[in-house]
Formats: C-alpha cells, sequence, structure tokens
C-alpha cells in the first residue's frame, strides 16, 4: 500500500498535478465577520421578530490580531427575495448606525444594530430584514451600491457582508435562536470555559459597547504538533421541530492560530444530538508561536437562529 | 454541382433544407462559392451562405426550456487567394465575417420561458495558411486573427468567451537520411477571455463568500505556447516497418495556467498549471 501511495506521489509529481495552496476558511487571519444574531428586544431567546415589534442584531468580529481600530457602517433595510444574486434593499433603510471602535487589545469585538420592524403594510411584501455592512480596521468604513465597500483614508482592505432577520409573519415563522451552553464544549475532554473577558473599547461616537461574555482563565497547550480534540455536544441546544422535523444545525467553527481539521460540523435531521460532535486541532511547531488562539463557534438553525461561543486557549512553547 | 459561365470561373451553388421536429420548424440555406483563375498559380476564391441550426437538445422542452424557440441562423461571408509559388511553395490568404442571429440564450430575469432567441453574435478574422513541401524540408504554418463577439438582449457586443485572436501553429520536418527524421511542432494561441472578480461579500447566513464580478469578459488568460520536438529512426524490410522514436513534449517547459482558482473568500488566487515537459519513448511496427 506504502508502495502504490509512493508511486501515485511520484507520478502526481512528474504530471505536475499539484494542488494549490489557498488559506482555508476556517482559520481566521483578518478582521472577518464571523456571525449575525438578532434578538427580539425583552427575549433573547426569539429570532424572528413579528412585525411592529424592536430587535437587537449582533455582529461579531474576529481577528487575528488585537482590533485596535474598527471603522464600521451598517444598514438595515427590507430584503429583496431575490435567489442567486447579491442581495439588495426591497425599500428605504429602517436602521443604520457608522461609527469607530478604538483601543481594544482583543481578538474579537461586538457591533450591535437596533431595529424597528415596520408593521406589516409598510414592508411591501418583504420576508426578510436585510443587514448589511463594510467594517475597516485602518481608515473609515463607507458602504459603496452594489454590495461594495471601501475604507476611506485607511490602507486596510474593506470587510463587507449580509445577513438577514427572517420575520414572523405567521406562526409558523417564529423560531428562536439556537444554544451553545457554557458546558457544551469541551477541550481534551475538559469543559473548555468561556473566552476571557473582552476589554471595554473607546467608542469614539459613545455606542455600540461590546458585551462579550466573562469567562475564567485559560487553559495552555504546548506548540508541539500535538493533536488534541475539541467536542462540541449539541444535545441542550434549544433544537426547535418545524413541518419539515427536527432542525438541522450547522456549527461552523474558525481558530486564530493552529490547525483545524475541517469548516464545519452539521447535526442532521435524523440525529439526536446526543454524541458530541468532534473536531480536532494542533498547534505545530513553529517559530515564535502565537501566546494565545481563540476559537470561535457559530451555531445556526438556517432559519434565522443562530447563537455563537468564544474559546480561548494559551499556547506556550514546547 | 459546378458551373463555369466562362473558363477561368467556377461557380458552386447550393442548398440544404432541414426540419427540426423537436421545435416544429424548417430552414432553407442557400449557399454560393466560387473560384476565379487568374493565372496557372494564382486563384481567386469567395463564398457566401446561410446555416442553420435546431437550439441545443433539452432547450425546447417545456418547463426547463421554451418550446417555441427558433433555429439558430448565421451568415458566412469568406474571400482569399490561394498562390503557388515555384513547386515546393503554396500560399492561401482568406478573410472571413460570420453573423449569428437568434442565439438560444437565458431570459433576462431568469423565469419562463427560460430560453429566447434574443443572442447574436459576429465574427471577424483573416487567416494564412502556408504548405512546403521540398526534397528534404516540409512544413506547414497556419495562423488566425480573429475577433469574436457575442450580445445578449440588444445589449453591446461583449467578447465571445473563447475569443482568441492570435492562433498559431507551425510546424516543420527535416529528413536526414538513412530513415532518420527531425521534426517539430509550434503552438501559440491566446488565452480566453475572463471575467475578473473583483471583490467579495461575506454571506454571514450561509457562511460563504459571494463574489462581485468585474466587467464581463475584460481582462485575458495569459498566452499559450508550447514547443514539441520529435526525432525518429525508421528501419524498413519487405515485412514492415519498425520506427523507434522520441517525443519531447512541451519542451520549454512552460507550466501554462489551465484555470483560477481562488480562495474561500475570493482574496487569494492561484493557478492550476499544465503538463512540464513530457518526454516520450516509443516504438511503433508496421506489417
Amino acid at each position: 500500500m506504502r508502495a502504490l501511495a509512493t508511486l501515485a506521489a511520484a507520478g502526481a509529481l512528474l504530471l505536475g498535478c499539484d494542488e494549490p495552496q489557498l488559506p482555508k476558511s476556517w482559520r481566521v487571519t483578518y478582521a472577518r465577520v464571523l456571525a449575525v444574531r438578532a434578538e427580539v428586544a425583552g427575549d433573547a431567546t426569539r429570532a424572528t421578530p413579528e412585525p411592529g415589534e424592536r430587535a437587537r442584531v449582533s455582529v461579531l468580529i474576529v481577528g487575528d490580531r488585537p482590533i485596535d481600530h474598527l471603522s464600521y457602517d451598517l444598514v438595515a433595510c427590507p430584503a429583496t427575495p431575490a435567489l442567486g444574486e447579491l442581495p439588495s434593499c426591497a425599500g428605504e433603510a429602517i436602521s443604520a448606525e457608522a461609527g469607530q471602535l478604538m483601543g481594544s487589545s482583543e481578538l474579537a469585538r461586538e457591533l450591535h444594530l437596533d431595529i424597528d420592524v415596520p408593521d406589516a403594510g409598510e414592508l411591501d411584501g418583504a420576508e426578510r430584514i436585510l443587514i448589511a455592512g463594510t467594517i475597516c480596521t485602518d481608515g473609515t468604513a463607507e458602504a459603496v451600491e452594489g454590495g461594495e465597500g471601501r475604507c476611506v483614508d485607511g490602507a486596510a482592505e474593506p470587510v463587507t457582508f449580509t445577513a438577514h432577520v427572517v420575520l414572523a409573519l405567521d406562526a409558523a415563522g417564529r423560531n428562536g435562536n439556537p444554544v451553545l451552553a457554557d458546558d457544551a464544549i469541551r477541550f481534551d475532554d475538559e469543559v473548555w470555559i468561556r473566552a476571557a473577558a473582552l476589554e471595554p473599547p473607546t467608542d469614539e461616537d459613545g455606542g455600540g459597547a461590546p458585551e462579550l461574555p466573562d469567562a475564567g482563565a485559560p487553559a495552555t497547550v504546548a506548540a508541539d504538533g500535538v493533536e488534541h480534540e475539541i467536542a462540541i455536544s449539541l444535545e441542550h441546544a434549544a433544537r426547535e421541530t418545524s413541518e419539515a422535523g427536527p432542525e438541522e444545525l450547522l456549527l461552523s467553527h474558525y481558530v486564530t492560530a493552529g490547525v483545524l481539521e475541517r469548516r464545519f460540523s452539521v447535526l442532521e435531521r435524523d440525529q439526536d444530538g446526543k454524541s458530541p460532535m468532534l473536531v480536532k486541532w494542533h498547534m505545530p511547531r513553529v517559530d515564535d508561536p502565537p501566546s494565545h488562539m481563540l476559537a470561535v463557534f457559530v451555531l445556526r438553525d438556517q432559519r434565522g437562529g443562530v447563537d455563537y461561543a468564544l474559546r480561548e486557549i494559551e499556547i506556550a512553547d514546547p | 454541382m459546378t458551373f463555369t459561365p466562362w473558363r477561368p470561373l467556377s461557380l458552386i451553388p447550393g442548398v440544404r433544407a432541414d426540419h427540426y421536429s423537436e421545435i416544429g420548424e424548417s430552414t432553407v440555406d442557400p449557399r454560393l462559392s466560387a473560384r476565379y483563375r487568374v493565372t496557372d498559380s494564382t486563384t481567386l476564391k469567395a463564398g457566401v451562405g446561410r446555416f442553420s441550426q435546431p437550439p441545443e437538445l433539452g432547450a425546447a422542452i417545456e418547463g426547463i426550456g421554451n418550446a417555441e424557440l427558433d433555429p439558430i441562423h448565421a451568415l458566412h461571408v469568406g474571400a482569399g487567394v490561394e498562390q503557388e509559388i515555384g513547386t515546393a511553395l503554396q500560399v492561401d490568404v482568406e478573410g472571413f465575417y460570420k453573423r449569428i442571429d437568434d442565439m438560444v440564450v437565458n431570459t433576462e430575469d431568469g423565469g419562463p420561458p427560460f430560453l429566447v432567441n434574443e443572442g447574436q453574435g459576429r465574427i471577424v478574422g483573416v487567416e494564412l495558411a502556408v504548405e512546403l513541401d521540398a526534397d528534404d524540408v516540409f512544413g506547414q504554418l497556419a495562423y488566425t486573427l480573429s475577433r469574436s463577439e457575442r450580445r445578449l438582449h440588444e445589449g453591446e457586443y461583449l467578447l465571445f468567451d473563447y475569443d482568441q485572436p492570435h492562433i498559431l501553429t507551425a510546424s516543420a520536418g527535416y529528413r536526414l537520411g538513412r530513415g532518420w527524421l527531425l521534426s517539430s511542432t509550434l503552438r501559440v494561441v491566446s488565452g480566453n477571455p475572463e471575467t475578473p472578480i473583483t471583490g467579495a461579500v461575506a454571506n454571514v447566513d450561509e457562511d460563504v463568500y459571494l463574489p462581485i464580478f468585474g466587467r464581463t469578459n475584460s481582462t485575458r488568460a495569459a498566452l499559450f505556447h508550447r514547443l514539441d520536438l520529435r526525432v525518429e529512426k525508421r528501419w524498413t524490410s519487405e515485412n514492415g516497418n519498425i520506427t523507434l522514436y522520441l517525443d519531447v513534449q512541451n519542451v520549454l517547459n512552460q507550466r501554462h495556467p489551465e484555470a483560477t482558482v481562488y480562495s474561500y473568500d475570493y482574496r487569494v488566487t492561484d493557478q492550476v498549471l499544465g503538463l512540464p515537459i513530457l518526454p516520450i519513448l516509443g516504438v511503433k511496427g508496421e506489417l
């Protein structure tokens, strides 16, 4: 078998079938928007506001280095139903916010946008609210028509994103946010405590202070290439059942350092979630490894419900 | 059927009729070509004709296509000259123009009837062919300079996805004697047009990125060129012959980019490269 593998590798080299090496989506290498979560005002368990209700939208941004400058330009508007194209507004903006957060030494930041969902008669048939935004880690973020954005007076490449808040237009449209419980994530069979509290940033515009969760001290691993096991339990994830059956839960995982086994885990409709999802991670031996790694878990029920969790681990030289 | 109204001129008229049962349409396409022998070594030639073809298989199926589609038509016009130079060299130059009407394209909004005859195309160019066959040396050269464009729904003409302005193929051989033959082929072809990706938007609902495209077919892939060499030795006997050959493909080891691949967020690109230099040693026998 080994001889066959060697022969295949030699053949591939001879024929030039070398695969391109591209960045992996699970590895955070710049400030990215990893999750957008909606909560109905006064009831964080509800993801889908009804017409006339207020909702708070949280935007999670994670980078591989401290985000000490974050400029943002966010807008919410009734969404077009177009499929296969860049999402766009079907009507006037119902909420917008732009500003800058300065001075953090943490890898994660959170932005908030409050939206007052118009009454049904003013939605022009829209079934979702589009959340669109541009962020910049240098310069001033400015959204541009056509989905693009720019960083004015800054060298950073703009990060543009879209997400939707699904509206509960009838009883079938009501949906709750799934839950990543505090003890749902384990690292090498130990409960992986929540990431350290983030420093309160200086908000030049006086709003949008982050509210990421408190935590204890992170564990420590060595940059020695040894594999570690991350186990995520979705048994108590507040999974709902719709007409199509139990929700299919999609779990995206990201790290700011090291090598993760894969990008997604899925809890299929016919799985009960009693067995945890297992993902391998290791920190290769490298010169000057980062002092710590932030892991981000984003759980989506694919009906508008979202939860996310951050975990941190210190990295020591072997 | 060839008509010769007077001796240097010959005319070849033609007509083709088709019926396409899947769309219930028929076409009649007239054609005419002419040759005028100016001298024993020089001939002028020209041709014009209409060509038709049915929509692709499945395009007329109700529900996924349009049963009311019409055939696609093209008008071809060409004119040129053939010139013999001595006994060993022939040169052929021809200009051409093609216009395509009623091309099948998607509806503007992607909705029913999904496909309509609202595409047009135009191609203009010139072809040069040279053939040499002397005692020990032989060779061929073919070069096409062209431009091919398409437009949808009466919109702006844009480069065709497979437009290649320059296509050159040159091959030559030298008979060394005693069954030895040395030959070589050079191919040079323009890269296909490409539509650049100017950015991407993170679709956070689904954890994917949606590309933002620039102007359609406004950039072009790199020029392709490849040089091949071949040397062979042939042994002939009463019972047949055996040829031993060494083919070296891509002698210059030009790793041509075959495709562009993008990172998950379209910020980083890489190329899938074609074959490197490839030597092939072989034996061929004939009885």
